[in-house]
């Protein structure tokens, strides 16, 4: 198996060969083989307090031996019932809960669930607004991604790389920070627009750090996308065909490291994606290492749309007039937004007063969630690890 | 454009059913809402996923909404090759509402369905395994049903509890 640093900056498709793990297991067989033999497996509980679960997810797992023979994933442990919340409160008060739900990617959440009430009111946002909306979206992207490689790279042993994705997420923090004043929850995506203006030179901070990103990417690659012992914990590690994601309904990252090409900022596009030139990271493979290659691959995307922004930038008004009270005509809307863990989509239900009949969050994390307890299925426990990882859910949107 | 080749491809996907099963369809841009007849729905989201000329075959979104009055379903399928989407929306019986399980077509509607269960009591026939995802299991009573209504327990641990109509005279 030859493991050279790679340079070609295009993904892998048929990759070193490594022997094809997982599916060649039968579990079912397996199974009836050990009731054959009057023993049983050994259930486990991992979490819901358990570092590498992400949160309070509990997995019950049923072993045999170090092979995981079923998995049944139980969530709801950080449920807090927040869209009950918000058809108790009028339509706008719901956007600061909204942060909580994927509180590591907020902006994606306040966006959603804004552009739900605009479709629904039918509001309209300013140019200027919709720019300033994708830059924040894809700096938040950024920070996200980010996280992920940081979290990943510990789940894996390789903890130097959370120390390295830190350093610029730090930055990226200190960005949001200047224009929304808060680090995780920014609540700062109004109905008809944005609360304020960027600040003066807040452009040249995003510029900056877009080449400093840049410049550490190499490192990342030879920390984690080069390492032999990452690449041969995650290759061929947890396949998921096409077909099969399709199926669960996977979105972002997840289902376009299986060949789908399915990304809401081109496929309907929102704001002003549409005018943006960027492309969509597909990958073939399926298995663990292309999720994370997906994602990887996604930086340098996010960079590339935050200069074009800066470079299209209107001067104009940042917000529309809404009235105090809004009061949208009876009727049935939703909105879709490519968060950085999929398709994020807030279903609004109105009849006509102050107040949401419903209000629904397709969260992208509880979808990407389901497919985990078949694909770990004859796995080792070590990779039950590195698959939920390569998932990549954040607790707070599955449990809402 | 896309609208007219929706609504001519929807059409044709949905033309083997028996009359009445789709009471209504209208296309906006790259977005059909249909109203459906319970009765025939599992026949309209099969035939939407397997005809050719629709080809909504991803499972996009499942969830549910009550007014007091009337509950609904609502179904959202997306075609990625075609870029466009069906809202499927169907009425069910308030008093005891059931409808036919899709998790056979599209196993990523299982939680969903076990949501919907979880938060509207919607029994789905034919589900594998049809039990609360979100609550404690001994929850009482479905939260967002328009009738149900809770008061605190009282204890951080219990939550709000459903409060008892026939107990309170």
């Amino acid at each position: 198996m030859s493991l050279e640093p790679r340079t070609d900056p295009n993904p892998p498709t048929a990759g070193p060969e490594t022997p094809a793990k997982g599916p060649a297991i039968d579990a079912q067989a397996l199974h009836q083989e050990i009731l054959d033999l009057g023993t049983q497996g050994m259930v486990m509980n991992m979490g819901p307090q358990h570092p590498s679960t992400h949160g309070v997810l509990r997995l019950i797992l049923t072993l045999d031996g170090e092979e995981v023979m079923a998995c049944e994933p139980m969530i709801g442990y950080l449920h807090r019932g927040l869209e009950k919340m918000a058809e108790r409160r009028p339509y706008r008060h719901f956007l600061p809960f909204t942060d909580r739900l994927d509180y590591v990617c907020s902006l994606a959440n306040n966006l959603a669930c804004a552009q739900a009430i605009e479709r629904l009111a039918g509001v309209e946002v300013p140019e200027r607004a919709q720019w300033l909306r994708v830059a924040l979206m894809e700096l938040n992207r950024i920070a996200s991604h980010l996280l992920f490689l940081g979290t990943f790279g510990t789940d894996l042993g390789a903890t130097t790389m959370l120390l390295y994705a830190f350093r610029e997420r730090e930055e990226a923090l200190a960005l949001l920070e200047a224009i929304t004043g808060a680090r995780l929850t920014y609540n700062w995506i109004r109905v008809g627009g944005l609360p304020d203006d960027m600040p003066e030179t807040w452009d040249e901070g995003v510029l900056a750090f877009c080449d400093l990103l840049e410049s550490r990417l190499p490192e990342y690659d030879r920390l984690l996308t080069d390492n032999p012992i990452f690449r041969r914990r995650t290759e061929g590690v947890g396949v998921v065909s096409s077909e099969d994601a399709k199926a669960y309904g996977l979105t972002g990252p997840t289902l376009r490291a299986s060949g789908v090409a399915y990304d809401i900022r081109r496929w309907a596009p929102y704001e002003k994606y549409a005018e943006i030139d960027f492309d969509v990271v597909v990958l073939r493979d399926g298995d663990t290492f292309a999720r994370y290659l997906a994602r990887r691959l996604e930086l340098e995307q996010s960079v590339r749309i935050l200069r074009q922004v800066f470079d299209k930038l209107p001067e104009g008004p940042i917000a529309s007039k809404v009235g105090k009270v809004l009061k949208p005509p009876p009727g049935i809307a939703f909105s879709q937004v490519e968060s950085p863990r999929g398709e994020l989509s807030f279903t609004m239900v109105s009849d006509g007063s102050p107040n949401p009949v419903r209000v629904h969050i397709r969260a992208p994390s509880f979808a990407n969630l389901t497919v985990l307890a078949d694909l770990v299925v004859g796995n080792k426990v070590a990779d039950v690890v590195a698959i939920l990882g390569s998932i990549d859910i954040v607790l707070g949107e599955v449990d809402r | 454009m896309m609208e007219r080749d929706f609504g001519s491809a929807l059409r044709t996907a949905l033309a083997g059913l028996p009359e009445g099963a789709v009471e209504s369809l209208e296309v906006s841009g790259s977005v059909a809402t249909l109203r459906v007849n319970l009765g025939s729905l599992r026949a309209v989201l099969e035939s939407l996923k397997s005809s050719p000329e629709a080809a909504c075959d991803f499972p996009a979104n499942l969830t549910a909404y009550d007014t007091g009055e009337e509950m609904f379903l609502v179904y959202r399928l997306a075609s990625i090759e075609r870029g466009w989407q069906a809202l499927v929306l169907c009425r069910v019986d308030r008093s005891e509402p059931v409808a036919p399980s899709v998790t056979d077509l599209w196993p990523g509607f299982n939680w969903f369905e076990r949501e919907v269960y979880d938060m509207f009591g919607v029994r789905f026939e034919g589900h594998p395994d049809l039990r609360r995802i979100l609550l404690p299991d001994d929850w009482e009573g479905f939260p967002f049903r328009k009738d149900y209504v809770s008061r605190p327990s009282g204890s951080p641990l219990r939550g709000p509890q459903p409060i008892d109509r026939g107990a309170q005279g």
